[in-house]
C-alpha cells in the first residue's frame, strides 16, 4: 500500500501516458484525434516552460520563441530537402543554440527576474515583425517563401527517416506525438532526480547558497535554458508539421501568453500540471470557440481570475494537497 | 624561510558610491588559526567577509588565498578552493528537505554512497537528524544555524568564514557552539564575526576589533578587550543620547 502511495504521482502518469498512446488511437474519431494531436504538440511547450521556469527558476516569457524558431526551421528545410529527417533535427539544434548564445549574455550579465523576462518577450516580438516583414517573392530561402505575416503554407509532414513517401500523418502523428510527449515527461522527471536536478532546484531556491556551495549558477542555468529551447522547437516542428503551417502568430504575445496561462493553470513546480493545464485550456478554447456562447478570451480571463483567487498554486498541487486533505480526515474518523 | 599566511588581503577597499564600507585593510590569518572579528555595527565586518568570497568585487587592493591571488575570481571558484561562509541570515534551500540541503553540500565527498555517509554524518554532529525530513524552510530560526553550519562543514573547507554564528541562540547554545568552533578550528582556519563577549572568551582567539572600514587593533582577547581606544568606540561605548 505504501509502496503504491509514494509513488502514485509516477503511477497516474504511467497509466495516462499509456492511455494516450494505446487506447484513444483506437477508439477515437479522426478528427478528434486530429484535434488532440495539437493538444499534445502544445502540452510539449508547456512541459518546456514547466521546466525552465518551475525547476530552473528562469522567468522566461519568450519561450515562444523557440517554439517558433523550431517551427519555422522545420518548414524552410524540408520544403528545400523534402525528406524530413535533417529539418527535423535542425528544428531542434537552431532553437538550443539561440537558446545557448542568449542565455549566454542573460545568465553571465546575471540579469535578473524581471529584466529576463523583458528580454525574452521582446527578443520574440522581433522575431514576429521580422518574420511579419517578410513578405514578397524576394524574401525567400532557397524554394521556401517566407510570406510575410500570411506565413508558409503547404509544409511538407513528417515522413519516416529515408522513406519521404512514408508520411507521419493523422493517427501516426497522434502515437508519435503522443511517444514524444511521454519521453520528454519521462526524461525531464529521471534528470530532476539525478545530481545535477538537485542542483538545478538548489540553484531556483537559493542562487546564492549554490554558488557559495562551489555550483556554477551560470552553466547550470544556461544547461536547463539550452534544454528548454530544443524541446519548445520540437513542439514547433510538430505544429508547423501537423497544421502543414507556420506563421508570425507562433511569436506574437497571445501566443506566448498562453504558454505562461497553461502553466500557471496546471501548477507552477510541477510538469504534470503544464501538461493538464495546456490540454484543459486549449480544449475549453475549442470549445467555447465553436459554441460560440461568449467571447473566448473573457471566459478565459474570468477563470484565470477565479483560479488565482481560489487554487493560487494551481490544479495539480491543489487537487493534491485537497486528496491528503480528504485522506487525512478519512483517518481520524471513528 | 616561512610559508605564506593562508589568508592575506593588501590594501582590500570597497566602496559604495560614496561610501567606504572597506578601507585599505591589511590582514593576515595563518592556516590553522581560530581569529575574531569584532567591532561596532556598520564597521565593515561582514562585507569584509563578501569581499573574501568573491560576493562583491573589492574597489581596490588584493585578496590571496593559499599564496595565490583570488581577487575579483567568481564566487563558486572561491568556494571550491576551500573558502566556506555561514551568512549572518541563514542561507538555505528552504523548498528541499534538511537532508536534501546537506547533500547538495558534499559532494566533495565523492561517489553516491560516500555523499550519503557524509551527510548523516553532519546530521548527526549537528543534531538534525530527527529533523532530516523536514523541509529547510519550516525550521525555527536556531535549528537553521545549525543547518547552514551543517552546510559549511560539510564541504570540509580549508578556510571557514563565520557571521555571528550565534546570534540568536540561547546561552546554553552559545556554548555549544563555542565547543563546535573550537573543534572546527583544530582542523583548519576560521574567522568568527561575533559580538558576545563570553562566546570570544570561550574560544579564547585573537581578535581583530573593525572600526570604520579600518583594522583598530589586533590581539589576544585580554589584551584587545582591556584596550582604551577599544572601549570607546565599541565595548565601553556610553549610550548614545536619544538612543534606548
Amino acid at each position: 500500500m505504501n509502496w503504491v502511495r509514494e509513488r502514485a504521482g509516477l503511477l497516474a502518469a504511467v497509466a495516462v501516458g499509456g492511455t494516450l498512446i494505446v487506447v484513444v488511437p483506437v477508439v477515437a474519431e479522426i478528427f478528434a484525434l486530429f484535434e488532440l494531436t495539437l493538444f499534445l504538440v502544445l502540452a510539449i511547450l508547456a512541459l518546456s516552460l514547466a521546466w525552465v521556469w518551475g525547476f530552473g527558476g528562469i522567468l522566461c516569457f519568450g519561450q515562444s520563441v523557440f517554439f517558433g524558431l523550431g517551427g519555422y526551421t522545420y518548414a524552410i528545410a524540408v520544403i528545400n530537402m523534402g525528406d524530413s529527417t535533417v529539418p527535423l533535427m535542425l528544428g531542434i539544434l537552431l532553437p538550443a543554440l539561440l537558446a545557448g548564445i542568449l542565455g549566454y549574455f542573460l545568465f553571465w550579465q546575471r540579469i535578473s527576474d524581471v529584466y529576463l523576462a523583458v528580454i525574452t518577450l521582446a527578443v520574440s516580438l522581433i522575431f514576429y515583425y521580422l518574420t511579419g516583414a517578410s513578405a514578397g517573392s524576394e524574401y525567400r530561402i532557397g524554394n521556401a517563401l517566407l510570406g510575410g505575416y500570411n506565413g508558409i503554407p503547404s509544409v511538407p509532414p513528417i515522413n519516416v527517416p529515408g522513406l519521404p513517401e512514408h508520411q507521419v500523418v493523422y493517427g501516426d502523428l497522434y502515437v508519435l506525438t503522443a511517444v514524444m510527449l511521454a519521453v520528454i515527461y519521462g526524461g525531464l522527471r529521471g534528470l530532476l532526480a539525478t545530481d545535477f536536478g538537485r542542483v538545478v532546484v538548489a540553484v531556483r531556491e537559493n542562487e546564492e547558497r549554490a554558488q557559495l556551495l562551489g555550483y556554477d549558477v551560470r552553466t547550470t542555468k544556461l544547461t536547463v535554458f539550452v534544454i528548454g529551447g530544443a524541446i519548445a522547437g520540437l513542439s514547433g516542428v510538430l505544429f508547423a508539421a501537423w497544421g502543414s503551417y507556420v506563421s508570425p502568430n507562433v511569436f506574437s504575445m497571445t501566443f506566448t501568453a498562453q504558454i505562461i496561462v497553461w502553466v500557471l493553470v496546471g501548477g507552477l513546480g510541477t510538469l504534470s500540471g503544464a501538461v493538464v493545464g495546456c490540454v484543459l485550456v486549449q480544449a475549453a478554447m475549442t470549445w467555447l470557440g465553436e459554441a460560440k456562447l461568449a467571447d473566448t478570451n473573457l471566459v478565459l480571463g474570468a477563470a484565470f481570475v477565479v483560479l488565482v483567487l481560489f487554487a493560487r498554486r494551481g490544479l495539480v498541487p491543489g487537487t493534491r494537497s485537497l486528496l491528503a486533505d480528504l485522506r487525512g480526515r478519512v483517518r481520524s474518523a471513528p | 624561510m616561512t610559508n605564506p599566511p593562508l589568508l592575506e588581503t593588501i590594501a582590500l577597499t570597497k566602496r559604495f558610491g560614496g561610501v567606504t564600507a572597506i578601507d585599505r585593510v591589511d590582514f593576515r590569518v595563518e592556516a590553522g588559526e581560530l581569529r575574531c572579528l569584532i567591532g561596532p555595527n556598520g564597521a565593515g565586518k561582514s562585507t569584509f567577509f563578501r569581499c573574501l568570497t568573491g560576493q562583491l568585487r573589492p574597489t581596490a587592493g588584493r585578496v590571496r588565498f593559499g599564496g595565490e591571488d583570488i581577487t575579483g575570481a567568481a564566487t563558486h571558484a572561491i568556494a571550491r578552493r576551500g573558502v566556506a561562509i555561514k551568512a549572518q541570515i541563514p542561507a538555505l534551500f528552504n523548498g528541499l528537505s534538511v537532508a536534501e540541503n546537506v547533500r547538495l553540500a558534499t559532494w566533495k565527498a565523492g561517489g553516491r554512497a560516500a555523499r550519503t555517509r557524509k551527510t548523516d554524518e553532519i546530521l548527526a554532529v549537528t543534531g538534525l537528524s530527527p529533523l532530516a525530513a523536514r523541509l529547510a524552510g519550516s525550521l525555527p530560526h536556531g535549528q537553521r544555524q545549525w543547518l547552514e553550519l551543517g552546510l559549511v562543514m560539510a564541504g570540509n573547507p580549508a578556510l571557514m568564514l563565520l557571521d555571528e554564528p550565534t546570534a540568536g541562540m540561547t546561552r546554553q547554545e552559545v556554548a555549544q557552539t563555542a565547543e563546535l568552533v573550537r573543534s572546527l578550528a583544530k582542523e583548519r582556519t576560521v574567522i568568527v564575526v561575533e559580538h558576545d563577549l563570553q562566546f570570544i572568551r570561550m574560544v579564547a582567539a585573537t581578535v581583530t576589533v573593525f572600526h570604520q572600514g579600518q583594522i583598530l587593533v589586533e590581539g589576544p582577547a585580554d589584551a584587545v578587550m582591556a584596550d582604551q581606544r577599544v572601549k570607546e568606540v565599541y565595548l565601553g561605548q556610553p549610550p548614545t543620547p536619544g538612543a534606548c
